[in-house]
């Protein structure tokens, strides 16, 4: 039998959105760092405790990432992530990816320039998409 | 409590270090083109035009500026001007594994090393024997699916909502067919395309035609 203080989820219940921002306040990483295997904030990089071997430190931040109802991911010696555990509370859903603007200038065009110019190609293309379709 | 202190974008960089020639710009192309849709911002030597740096300075900052980097080891043959091989890739590579070595905030760092045939740099650079090489073939759906699938595993804010390889060169396929079009609007010669402008271009393209 269900416990009375056990979370109901309901029929139409709306996922959340967990923006980027958001996202990077409710994750922690475990890596190898210099002092050896830490718990670290995404938010402010601070280092939240320190272990000597990986499945102690994914302890600890496992349960800091319950607490906070975030997720944790960590990270083997080789830098990649082994382990992606999530405690979102409720449905969530996640802001779609938006590519990142280059770190330097374009040359030759201005970036108003060079928008206007891909979405009026783009516009044409849907356009003749449409009524090859028709 | 300690802190890990970073540079200024250093968790959304990714240094790509490979041949600059005609003949790998279908596969530079694509690499970017990969990085920008993975959210994620594409560095590379030439993007940085500052007459006041050392050649050698420039690289230093930015591997040291770029949590990602993506090397290309690919190029071995011998330049038929003066019969000698270009070791330029490779020395910036040794620097980026020495970076992640020995300097501090860097242990982070994660690579990509892609060469032709998965084995082949054994027979040139066998210190590297260990690391994970990808092999692309010399084709653009493979490169573009080696750098979406290590930064899938590598990056963190990005792994939720990832597009597939395939997905992502299909939109580069789409993209590739539009880009003389757009090149044409803004009075640009598609066949000598700066990098930054192409990823301006592309980075336009994916956020203004989302799939």
């Amino acid at each position: 039998m269900k416990s009375s203080t056990a979370r109901k989820t309901k029929k139409n219940e709306t996922a959340r959105l967990i923006t980027n921002k958001e996202l990077r306040k409710l994750t922690l990483q475990v890596y190898l760092f210099r002092q050896g295997w830490v718990v670290v904030d995404d938010n402010d990089h601070e280092v939240k405790s320190t272990h000597r071997t990986q499945a102690k430190a994914a302890e600890k931040g496992r349960a800091l990432a319950k607490k906070r109802g975030g997720r944790l991911l960590v990270r083997g010696r080789n830098g990649l992530i082994r382990k992606r555990e999530y405690y979102w509370s409720g449905p969530v859903r996640f802001e779609p990816l938006r590519s990142l603007p280059p770190s330097v200038p374009p040359i030759n065009a201005t970036r108003k320039a060079i928008s206007r110019a891909v979405k009026e190609v783009i516009r044409i293309m849907n356009a003749e998409a449409a009524q090859q379709n028709k | 409590m300690t802190k890990v202190l970073r540079p200024h974008d250093y968790e959304t960089s990714v240094f790509i270090n490979c041949p600059f020639d005609g003949a790998y710009e279908p596969l530079l192309h694509g690499i970017i083109f990969a990085v920008l849709h993975m959210n994620l911002k594409p560095k590379l030597a030439l993007g940085t035009s500052d007459a006041g740096y050392l050649r050698l300075d420039k690289i230093l900052n930015l591997i040291e500026s770029c949590k990602y980097s993506i090397h290309d080891i690919s190029r071995t043959e011998l330049d038929p001007n003066h019969g000698l091989p270009r070791f330029n890739v490779p020395f910036e590579l040794g620097l980026d594994l020495g970076c992640k070595r020995y300097g501090r905030r860097h242990e982070e760092k994660t690579a990509l090393i892609l060469d032709v045939d998965r084995y082949r740099y054994r027979k040139f650079i066998s210190d590297i024997a260990g690391l994970d090489v990808e092999e692309h073939n010399g084709s653009v759906a493979s490169v573009i699916t080696a750098v979406r699938n290590w930064l899938r595993y590598s990056s963190d804010a990005l792994s939720l909502l990832a597009a597939s390889g395939s997905a992502i060169y299909a939109r580069y396929e789409a993209f590739q067919l539009a880009l003389p079009k757009m090149c044409k609007r803004v009075n640009w010669d598609v066949d000598n395309l700066p990098f930054t402008d192409f990823s301006w271009v592309a980075h336009e393209w994916i956020n203004n035609n989302p799939g």
